[in-house]
């Protein structure tokens, strides 16, 4: 079992659900594996903590009034929102917000020295097993997403290979400054950005083609 | 708890009082953990009461009350995220917050609100996710269907989550 394998794992071994061969060979690889076994116990203490958080919270004011006024007996009807490419605005915005990305990537490259932090073996292992997740995520969609190809109109197509790009471009450019600076936690922050923009829009053009 | 429901289908105002007062703290828990914010935890408290009277009639109690009352606050709190994409303002000393220690409910005050604290400085996706799967128990495709994302992206945002939760609470 590898370390990716584990850490996909870990919940449903914490919740008791991992077939008996499978919690097995984890229980195997922790014994050999010093980054794995830390991992475990700051899960198992993590696990704890949250589920020791307080269920309950009392508001600092009393909001019944400001709902009192608002509810009525009428029934209201939502209308349909519009498909995310006729959204011209949204695209705009997340296009020019993209491309800031990708040159802000630079500069924060450039600016943020002294924010960089040496990353120890074990920060890389776990910083490589973050990305690893966010390329499968990704690449699920783009599958589902090559799947329901067939149902997209040419101009649906071009706007989202469009926002791909850029958004590849963005990704691209932030892992060239991790590979210079592979500590540098702002650079890392950009690259999840990135990836969890690229998720976003497939998973909305994914979603909106079953529509 | 079913007569309050009941009496609230049929349109009667106080009942839902009774039910809102019944309920709040747990659906103010959850916005205030969602969005790290005072001002939207208070205004989408109110939103998912006004959205659970809309709804009411679709409530059939295949779930409890305060099952099916949660699972549309968490569904108000992501579709708002969503759609106005509103500028989080992080709260590092919030007084609900800070009042869990002065209230002597913590078993071990410093501790959790070191991991409150953490929670809020997260970034609003891996929140969301870690808020969902480690605090409140939902399952990753139980998170998809309600956040809209694909399961694989849940996993990675925990997993996310759990790296930079390391990282503050290491410090």
């Amino acid at each position: 079992m590898t370390c990716t394998e584990l850490s996909e794992r870990l919940d449903r071994y914490h919740a008791g659900l991992l077939p008996t061969a499978d919690a097995e060979n984890l229980e195997q690889h922790l014994l050999s594996c010093e980054f794995c076994r830390a991992e475990f116990r700051f899960q198992r203490g993590l696990r704890a903590q949250a589920e020791a958080l307080p269920r309950a919270i009392s508001p600092a004011r009393d909001l019944w009034d400001g709902i009192s006024s608002r509810i009525t007996r009428t029934r209201t009807v939502s209308e349909p929102r519009p498909a995310w490419w006729q959204r011209k605005p949204l695209l705009v915005a997340a296009a020019i917000a993209l491309m800031a990305l990708a040159s802000g990537t630079t500069a924060a490259f450039l600016t943020n020295h002294d924010k960089t932090v040496s990353l120890e073996s074990a920060g890389v292992t776990s910083f490589r097993m973050t990305e690893a997740a966010y390329r499968v995520a990704a690449d699920e969609l783009t599958s589902e997403l090559a799947r329901k190809r067939s149902r997209l109109t040419s101009a649906q197509i071009a706007v989202i290979e469009h926002n791909l790009r850029i958004i590849d471009e963005a990704i691209r450019e932030t892992q060239a400054a991790l590979a210079l600076q592979p500590g540098n936690h702002n650079v890392a922050d950009l690259l999840w950005a990135s990836y969890e923009k690229k998720i976003d829009l497939l998973q909305r053009a994914a979603s909106d083609v079953e529509l | 708890m079913i007569e309050l429901v009941a009496a609230a289908q049929n349109g009667d105002e106080g009942a839902f009082r009774s039910l809102y007062n019944l309920c709040v703290d747990r659906i103010y828990a959850l916005c205030l953990r969602l969005t790290a914010d005072a001002a939207a935890a208070d205004e989408l408290t109110q939103d998912v009461f006004v959205r659970a009277w809309e709804k009411l009639t679709s409530f059939r109690g295949e779930s409890s009350f305060p099952t099916w009352l949660h699972r549309l606050a968490v569904n108000v709190v992501l579709s708002e995220r969503r759609t106005t994409g509103r500028r989080e303002r992080r709260v590092f000393a919030h007084p609900d917050l800070a009042d869990l220690n002065a209230s002597g409910r913590a078993s071990s005050p410093g501790t959790r609100m070191d991991l409150e604290q953490a929670i809020a400085a997260l970034p609003p996706g891996a929140r969301a996710v870690f808020v969902l799967h480690d605090v409140e128990g939902y399952q990753h495709d139980e998170i998809a269907v309600l956040s809209g994302l694909a399961e694989g992206t849940s996993k990675a945002q925990l997993f996310r989550a759990r790296r930079l939760l390391r990282e503050m609470l290491d410090r």
